[in-house]
């Protein structure tokens, strides 16, 4: 054999050659100093490789653009519809999915605001912010004077203006399998006035909400569910006393989702803490953002949290501010089952589980 | 019958998410590209080499995406850079060192051509010839010298930052 050429000693010191290939070269390389002598060098090469790339690992988490971070994948999602076999029964979810995008544009603003800088929907959202110790409330810009709590002539006006709004957009989605033209319907309806925007809005907040909390129910079912929550979230916008009222009702029960969480794996470096159940219920405030509660072994911890849903996912993202950890859920809407990551942000390490939706939903065992 | 993520995502996030991180040098972005890459293998009915076409999905996403928002990459390197002149003030040598390690690598990653990083990261996550092959729609033939260029590129031009640093104004006096 002639002097094999670098490509193939790499090969050979990455145990990629054919065995007949292998043996000639080592036939070769017990008789050729130069030989060994290159195979040494590319030994070298390989482990510095390594350890050069091993250094890239060291690299802070958070550095992201806060405030137009997902509008990449909004385009995407306009721009290509996902392909699928049944592509007229899939719309609807699909122009879901669009609406969810969008309301999630706001919701990770809100979770992920930590800067001065407002994004204009979470300024529009913030006047209607009812709990004082919210994420929302903390971005509220300086000078920022409430609204008051309650607002009826306001909410009293538009409860019945959202309801026609709902069935409306459910009515788009199910008879025009367009998505295209739902898009301009709700691209045109943004453009009116401010109360017709407001409720546009929360129209795309509660479906968004709705959908993603009862994860790929069946196509009429979902509607009616949608409605169901349409209303919940109206109720749940007044305030803090009658969302608890919300959270105590069938209604917004089934909108209540809660996934467990085992077999934590942690592949590197890992000091995350592993969060064994999470429970997401429609947040206190009127947007995507959804109150999460995630138990950890030493007890439970509220947050917020957003989702984003796709038409086969639904994908929760929630950052303990504690410990700047994130965990985030990718879940099988059909199946309610997917993984769930924890992120540390102090160390890089990243954990992964199982994660399965709770069938029985969120429902408290009562005492005995 | 859908591919079992479950099984997917628990064998190959970790590795997926480091390969990620190395070609962004963003722990976010790249965890979001894997999430993207999990979803698309979601949707397909059967995946033949697993690994080979989850590296290949989300290498395509990181390329397109970087097409698209060469904005967004300014940013990331604005921010990076503020966090660079924050860590400056920090003087502690260690941080110092290992923050100057990771700006080299970079450079040094950045520099190689992009099939040869490509190569090279998938290499280091354990993927085969054969996947590699598969994934960059390269020639069994050619990985070995691919990977050699690579590394002898990546080593080279890493060595030659540390002699200018050492040969320059080095570091600020402790």
């Amino acid at each position: 054999m002639s002097h094999p050429d670098e490509g193939t000693i790499h090969g050979w010191l990455d145990g990629a050659l054919p065995a007949g290939e292998a043996a000639a070269v080592e036939a070769h390389l017990a008789e050729c100093g130069e030989c060994r002598a290159a195979v040494a060098e590319a030994r070298g090469l390989i482990a510095a490789s390594s350890r050069i790339l091993g250094a890239l690992d060291n690299v802070p988490a958070g550095v992201v653009p806060k405030s137009d971070h997902l509008s990449p994948l909004i385009e995407r999602l306009r721009a290509a519809p996902v392909r699928t076999a049944m592509p007229v029964k899939r719309w609807p979810l699909q122009v879901w999915a669009v609406a969810a995008t969008v309301v999630m544009a706001v919701g990770l603003g809100v979770v992920m605001q930590n800067s001065d800088r407002v994004p204009v929907a979470v300024k529009d959202v913030a006047p209607r912010v009812s709990a004082p110790h919210t994420v929302v409330a903390e971005s509220v810009p300086p000078g920022f004077v409430p609204a008051p709590a309650a607002q009826p002539p306001m909410r009293a006006k538009a409860l019945p203006q959202v309801a026609s709004g709902a069935g409306g957009a459910a009515g788009l989605a199910r008879d025009v399998p367009d998505p295209a033209s739902v898009l301009g319907a709700t691209r045109a309806r943004q453009a009116n006035t401010p109360a017709g925007k407001a409720n546009d809005e929360h129209l795309q907040r509660a479906e968004a909400v709705a959908a993603a909390i009862v994860p790929a129910p069946a196509e009429k079912k979902s509607i009616g569910e949608l409605r169901a929550a349409d209303r919940a979230m109206d109720v749940g916008a007044a305030g803090g006393a009658a969302m608890a009222k919300v959270a105590s009702a069938p209604a917004a029960e089934a909108n209540c989702a809660r996934f467990t969480l085992d077999q934590w794996r942690a592949p590197s470096r890992a000091a995350v803490h592993s969060v064994t159940r999470v429970t997401a219920r429609p947040g206190p405030t009127v947007n995507a953002a959804t109150t999460v509660t995630l138990d950890y072994a030493d007890g439970p911890r509220t947050e917020i949290g957003a989702w984003l849903l796709q038409p086969d996912t639904a994908r929760l993202t929630v950052r303990d501010a504690r410990d700047e950890t994130v965990l985030r859920l990718l879940v099988s809407r059909s199946t309610g089952s997917g993984i769930g990551t924890l992120t540390s942000a102090s160390d890089n390490a990243i954990a992964s589980a199982a994660a399965r939706r709770v069938p029985e939903g969120c429902a408290v065992p009562k005492p005995e | 019958m859908s591919v079992d993520i479950e099984r997917l995502f628990k064998t190959y996030h970790a590795t997926l998410v480091r390969y990620l991180t190395r070609r962004l040098g963003d722990r976010d972005w790249a965890d979001e590209v894997a999430q993207e890459t999990f979803v698309r293998a979601l949707r397909q009915e059967t995946i033949v080499n697993e690994r080979a076409w989850l590296f290949a999905v989300a290498t395509n996403l990181v390329r397109d995406e970087a097409r698209k928002d060469a904005r967004r990459r300014k940013h990331l390197e604005l921010l990076r850079q503020e966090a660079e002149a924050e860590g400056e003030a920090d003087p502690e040598p260690s941080t110092l060192e290992k923050a100057q390690e990771a700006a080299f690598a970079r450079k040094a990653l950045d520099a190689l051509a992009e099939r040869d990083r490509l190569a090279l990261l998938m290499r280091e996550e354990g993927l085969d010839y054969k996947e590699i092959a598969e994934a960059l729609e390269l020639s069994f033939g050619s990985v070995g010298t691919t990977l050699a260029r690579a590394r002898r590129r990546l080593a080279e031009s890493y060595e030659a930052l540390v002699r200018e640093r050492d040969g320059g104004k080095g570091h600020v006096a402790s």
